[in-house]
């Protein structure tokens, strides 16, 4: 990174490591070296943030495990307002995070990979509850850790476990109640359960989304008949509903493996036989996946991306690419040599991306600082279009030009700034009509 | 001699005949094809009901619903053995009157209960298929040519553009177009102030972009769409204002040929009552709406709208008094063009061999050939483009349009 002044470095730096620059970053990290700045960046955990996290315990719903929100909001009470709610809550969380985090690079982090295993808030009343989890416990700490423990975090989270399917991913022709007849346990009432088949079987739906999404790529180089096996090697990987708690003995709504669910037969995915059994079969998968070298390029192109421009360089990718595979899938140093590569401040320092809604938003507040960010800006994310933690498809959102430079996107950025500028937005005082302009900027657009 | 038997006759001349007729068509017809998407897997079902099959009752259980004639909360006769919901009561005259057709198991030939695999496949035009960019409405208003800078041919009642308009740059989408109106005097100078920056911007694309922006909010601000007052009722609830809205942009002329609404909260898996209930409630506030806006556009524009939903519900009522994801549907076609007032589409018995795995309404109508057919007769896309890759669309008889289909 030397052939550039350090304050050029740091821009750019700032640009794509945090939620856009407050006055003053800039020159911060450059008099404090970029280098370091990153290192610690690298390192959240030694960041203190106690101010943020002091703030956002007015909402201690978003601090509860799956079960005690289970408990919480029981299927008769978990009205679609009260599911709604948790949601606003949970999504201005995160825009208060990205604003006012120290851990900006976590920050960014955590969105990225969130939306790389995307689920879906409004799939049912269970995926909505185990969300606050799914993003705390899942993803945030392991944005910086080895890609095989983040994707197994995923992989075993209820969250994903609904949202894909794979929870009523079972052998072919399971019949639970047969199943549990003939153990002599006790008998299973007629279920009013969602969206459970009648007749019990095979979804691959988690399989295929694990290969095409999660690591492979598209065009990763497997087959159909890989889906078929992935998705047999992760039948009985399921969550505990409720007429299960007695049996299983665990709290409702966590991780469990059925093992009688499981299809016992053997399985070949991507040339290679499975050597273990029953759970240890989809552990194993997920083992050879995050290894395998299609998901190490995979994910270094789409990093890249993310963070430089919609067609990152080769080389960028390949350096990528090639830490991954030197350090089993260890996050933190491909993201850090990311940021290190000469290739890197070359194709960032282009400026080509343009700024997501969540992005938008968080830096127009980090760059004009209003007192309170308060939950209006969560209406204003939808309004802009890209309303948080419910963006249906497992790809997540988009992040090309196109997607949010139409006509109506930069009407819609135009209008936000303006309220922005006039204090429209409930409970998030007026920042002026000069910052208004800063911020509807075609400029201002870029990362 | 009619114009197909002319292009059958003809044999090697048809290629040359069809470049030239779609030219024509594009030129001639001026229709608006408006799409409502049913989020969520609407219950054909409940919409059209076979009342005289020997299954519905068993299968139906409370969720059953009586005959035509049967008084209050009677289905409404359509013929042949099928009745409209009665919540669906402000559509029956259009059905009466030949303006409105509905087609039964409709759906997709790719077997998914997933909503959103379902509705990407949809919406794409690409059964089975993930890797397509655009949406099947984005390569229609592509396929027209013509003036691809108006930021109004295709309008979305939605706060991003929709997959099914993916593709193309001549659309806007916004979920209430009522905030482009909203400007005070102080932000109009502020927003000609952003206007001069995206100008000078040395980027084409953020340029363009703003160029398409600011062209869209002169000729709203010019022709002032949402000032008309008056028009019929809608009915209460949150799709009525976007019906109401989108019938106030085409009245005002602005170049719309495509629109795009949607309709959430169709996935009634819980308590989805009969005559009354909540799917009852969803149903009126949507024929209301859209019997309101039909009326409301009246004779300003040649519009012709279509329901549309990803996949149906289970044909036997579940042990929540809903249903569950299923496959084969109903859309709905009303309007310009429509042979209306038939139930189309190939209708087998609810009995259980004919049930797609057992337990959904089958498809046996591709929903392919009502998009390519209406796409047709609306727009003027000619059946040689190719709107759905790899697929040969059928005709399915519900426009009246002569160029259906030659293919």
């Amino acid at each position: 990174m030397a052939t550039k002044p350090e304050s050029v470095l740091a821009s750019i730096l700032v640009s794509r490591a945090t939620f856009g620059a407050r006055p003053g970053d800039v020159e911060r990290v450059a008099a404090s070296g970029v280098k370091r700045w990153l290192d610690a960046q690298l390192h959240p955990e030694r960041i203190e943030d106690s101010a943020l996290e002091k703030e956002l315990e007015v909402y201690p719903d978003l601090a509860l495990s799956t079960s005690e929100l289970l408990r919480k909001f029981p299927r008769e009470e978990a009205s679609r307002d009260a599911l709604r709610k948790l949601v606003v809550e949970l999504s201005h969380a995160k825009l208060l995070r990205a604003v006012r985090s120290e851990r900006q690079l976590q920050e960014t982090l955590t969105d990225f990979w969130f939306n790389h295993f995307n689920v879906y808030a409004r799939k049912n009343r269970n995926v909505a509850l185990s969300l606050p989890s799914y993003e705390r416990d899942a993803i945030r700490p392991r944005v910086l850790g080895k890609f095989s423990d983040l994707l197994r975090a995923t992989a075993e989270h209820p969250a994903m476990l609904q949202y894909l399917d794979n929870w009523i991913n079972f052998k072919e022709g399971f019949d639970p109640r047969e199943e549990l007849r003939t153990r002599r346990r006790r008998r299973v009432r007629a279920n009013p359960e969602r969206e459970e088949p009648r007749r019990l079987g095979l979804n691959e739906n988690y399989a295929r989304e694990l290969l095409e999404l999660h690591t492979l790529g598209v065009d990763g180089g497997y087959r159909q008949e890989d889906v078929n096996e992935v998705a047999r090697a992760f039948t009985g990987w399921s969550v505990v509903r409720p007429r299960f708690v007695e049996i299983a003995k665990r709290d409702e709504g966590s991780f469990l493996f059925i093992a009688m669910a499981h299809d016992g037969g053997s399985k070949t995915v991507l040339g290679s036989r499975l050597a273990g059994k029953g759970i240890d079969e989809g552990l194993e998968v997920l083992e050879m996946l995050a290894r395998h070298p299609s998901t190490a390029r995979f994910l270094s192109t789409k990093l890249a991306r993310r963070f430089t421009t919609e067609e990152p360089p080769r080389e960028l990718v390949e350096e990528m690419a090639e830490t991954f595979r030197e350090t089993d899938g260890d996050l933190r140093a491909v993201t850090r040599t990311m940021f290190l590569s000469p290739a890197f401040v070359e194709a960032a320092g282009k400026a080509e991306m343009v700024k997501t809604p969540l992005e938008l938003v968080a830096s127009a507040l980090r760059a004009a600082s209003p007192a309170s960010p308060g939950p209006a800006l969560v209406r204003a994310l939808s309004d802009l279009g890209m309303p948080l933690y419910l963006c249906q498809p497992p790809t997540g959102y988009d992040d090309s030009a196109t997607t949010w430079l139409s006509a109506g996107g930069v009407l819609s950025r135009v209008r936000f700034a303006l309220d922005l500028g006039a204090g429209r937005l409930r409970g998030v005082e007026a920042v002026g009509s000069e910052m208004a302009m800063t911020i509807a900027s075609p400029a201002f657009q870029r990362r | 001699m009619d114009r197909r038997r002319f292009l059958e006759l003809s044999g090697g001349a048809l290629l040359l005949l069809r470049g030239a007729g779609a030219r024509a068509a594009s030129a001639s017809n001026a229709g608006v094809l408006v799409v409502v998407f049913q989020r969520g897997a609407a219950d054909g079902l409940h919409m059209v009901v076979p009342y005289r099959d020997a299954s519905y009752r068993g299968l139906r259980g409370a969720l059953a619903l009586d005959e035509p004639g049967k008084g209050e909360g009677a289905t409404l006769d359509l013929g042949d053995g099928f009745a409209f919901h009665p919540a669906l009561a402000a559509l029956h005259p259009l059905y009466r009157e030949d303006r409105l057709a509905a087609v039964v198991n409709v759906g997709s030939p790719d077997p998914t209960r997933s909503h959103f695999d379902a509705q990407d496949y949809v919406e794409s035009g690409t059964p089975g298929r993930k890797s397509t960019r655009d949406g099947w409405l984005g390569r229609s208003i592509s396929a027209l040519g013509g003036d691809s800078s108006n930021p109004f041919t295709a309008v979305s009642l939605t706060a991003s553009v929709p997959r099914s308009l993916a593709g193309t740059r001549a659309v806007i989408a916004l979920e209430d177009f009522g905030k482009l109106d909203s400007m005070s005097a102080g932000d109009r100078s502020l927003a000609e102030r952003i206007e001069t920056l995206y100008r000078q911007n040395p980027s084409p694309e953020l340029s363009r972009a703003g160029e398409e922006a600011y062209r869209a909010l002169r000729i709203f601000r010019e022709k002032d769409p949402l000032a008309s007052g008056g028009g019929p009722r809608y009915p209460r609830g949150r799709l009525a204002p976007r019906f109401r809205q989108l019938a106030q942009l085409v009245r005002a002329a602005l170049g719309i040929r495509v629109a795009f609404v949607e309709s959430e909260g169709w996935d009634t898996h819980f308590a989805q009552g009969g005559a009354e209930g909540s799917m009852a409630n969803s149903l009126r506030e949507l024929a209301g709406s859209i019997a309101a806006f039909l009326e409301d556009v009246g004779s300003a524009a040649a519009v012709t709208l279509l329901t549309v939903t990803e996949f149906g519900r289970t044909a036997r009522t579940n042990g929540a008094l809903g249903t569950d994801h299923g496959h084969g549907s109903v859309m709905l076609a009303a309007g310009a063009g429509v042979r209306g007032g038939r139930v189309l589409g190939e209708w087998l018995s609810l009995d259980s061999s004919n049930l797609f795995e057992g337990r959904d309404l089958p498809a046996t109508t591709d929903f392919r050939d009502v998009f390519q057919e209406v796409a047709a007769g609306t727009l003027g896309v000619a059946p040689s483009v190719e709107l759905f890759p790899g697929y040969r669309p059928s005709s399915v008889g519900v426009m009246a349009s002569r160029r259906a289909t030659f293919g």
